[in-house]
């Protein structure tokens, strides 16, 4: 049995995984900022990079988006589209926190609740930051690559040829 | 034989016609079936987040909204409530007078922190009229008290007060900080904020008042506007609404008194002068330098 058919056994179960992680990540994300609606609007606030006309309306519906589209990832419908859409927005959290970054802003990304203030005393650790990122977005690219995974909807939708 | 075999194979190919018919009218079933499972999901999504949103919202019932906007009518525009020379709240600021905006949330511990090293000199400089203190209850930190929405309960009932029995909201403020709960507790229940009311002195009827939730929604919308104001943490000190008196300056006894005095004295724009001075100073790398620490005069 060679590496390769050993492989295509075992990646939609590793697909699976995945594409539980990366929705319960989106789920947490939404559902922490629902908590406190007018924090997340803060948090938005906080990175002073969108103008104040669509600041509320970015931070009450991004939660919902996120915890849609973190549902759907764990249901596993068109997975590769959502993976796409996942990878969309994880570029957008990101450039907007390079931003922050780069314009010295000491801030928290308030990516899971909050309002975008830290702790007295503590700085931003944007590599620990960037790191937690790039955990999220290698998620984002295996699915991508290999969306086909076990106990999706997809799966029961169209059954393999 | 010839049209026999003829036949057979025009049945097969109208055979397989009808079989490519079939399986294209199974797709397009499927296409509409997964549109409409994706709808669905959706669907359910947002009714999940609706659901979480109402149950942080209703905060385990504890939360008395009115259900509309009031704002107490002793409180200015940007939300900040002024406490007069002789204690009342609202009116206008004696002339001459430093504007000083306190903004703190009931629940930050460096808010008590604040409370503790400044209230006597805020106080006397509030008294013998150097300083116009307004105060800004904002309620920053509503998701550290176990959905029980501590910062806008507290708020609110200090917003009540102030309306009601204005003379008492100093001393309710601070003894709200002297019966700070921790964060990440769910604070303390209606019950107790009416206890710590009635201890300094407001009377019952004016208590009885904080199950209106009459500025909660108040409480909201002036945190929504220091937010607008530039807030980002609490405490947050500013004068004249333009200069920041952080952490550096307040957290030393005497180095605020010092500070406010001064931009009593000689204005707002030789104060930044001086800050800007200072940091010039800090700026240039000599050795022998003695870089110091604030714009303290």
């Amino acid at each position: 049995m060679g590496a390769r058919k050993r492989f295509s056994a075992v990646q939609p179960w590793i697909s699976l995984l995945v594409r539980v992680a990366a929705g319960v990540i989106m789920v947490w994300a939404g559902v922490a900022k629902l908590l406190d609606v007018h924090a997340s609007v803060r948090a938005v606030r906080a990175y002073q990079l969108l103008p104040e006309a669509v600041v509320p309306l970015v931070g009450n519906v991004l939660p919902f988006i996120e915890v849609g589209l973190g549902v759907l990832l764990i249901a596993g419908v068109m997975t590769r589209t959502m993976a796409i859409i996942y990878l969309i927005m994880l570029a957008v959290y990101v450039s907007g926190t390079i931003w922050a970054w780069a314009h010295g802003l000491q801030i928290d990304c308030g990516c899971f609740g909050g309002d975008g203030t830290l702790a007295a005393g503590t700085t931003t650790n944007y590599a620990a930051h960037f790191i937690e990122r790039a955990e999220f977005i290698a998620l984002g690219v295996w699915l991508v690559i290999f969306p086909k995974s076990r106990l999706s909807l997809d799966a029961w939708l169209q059954p393999a040829e | 034989m010839a049209t026999s075999s003829k036949d057979t194979k025009a049945a097969a190919s109208a055979a397989r016609a009808r079989a490519a018919q079939l399986k294209a009218k199974e797709r397009r079933a499927q296409g509409r079936n997964r549109f409409l499972i994706v709808v669905g999901v959706l669907v359910v999504a947002v009714l999940v987040g609706f659901a979480v949103k109402y149950i942080a919202d209703s905060g385990g019932g504890q939360l008395y909204d009115a259900g509309k906007l009031t704002a107490p009518s002793v409180a200015d525009a940007s939300g900040g409530i002024l406490v007069n020379q002789d204690g009342s709240v609202g009116g206008t600021a004696p002339a001459g007078s430093v504007r000083v905006d306190v903004y703190t949330d009931v629940l930050c511990p460096i808010c008590h922190q604040f409370e503790t090293i400044n209230a006597d000199t805020i106080n006397t400089l509030r008294k013998n009229g150097t300083i116009a203190v307004y105060y800004h209850p904002v309620a920053i930190l509503d998701r550290s008290s176990n959905g029980t929405h501590y910062s806008t309960r507290a708020s609110a009932a200090l917003a009540t007060v102030a309306e009601y029995d204005g003379a008492h909201f100093a001393a309710f403020s601070s003894a709200l900080f002297d019966n700070q709960p921790a964060e990440n507790s769910s604070g303390l229940s209606n019950a107790t904020i009416a206890q710590v009311a009635t201890g300094v002195g407001v009377p019952a009827a004016v208590v009885a008042k904080f199950k209106d939730g009459e500025f909660t929604r108040w409480v909201t919308a002036a945190t929504e506007t220091a937010s607008k104001d530039g807030l980002q943490g609490t405490p947050w000190i500013r004068a004249e609404q333009s200069v920041e008196l952080d952490g550096g300056i307040w957290q030393n006894t005497k180095n605020l008194q010092i500070v406010l005095q001064y931009i009593h004295d000689f204005g707002l724009q030789k104060y930044k002068d001086s800050v800007a001075a200072a940091q010039a100073i800090q700026a240039t790398p000599s050795p022998s330098a003695t870089p110091s620490p604030t714009a303290t005069p």
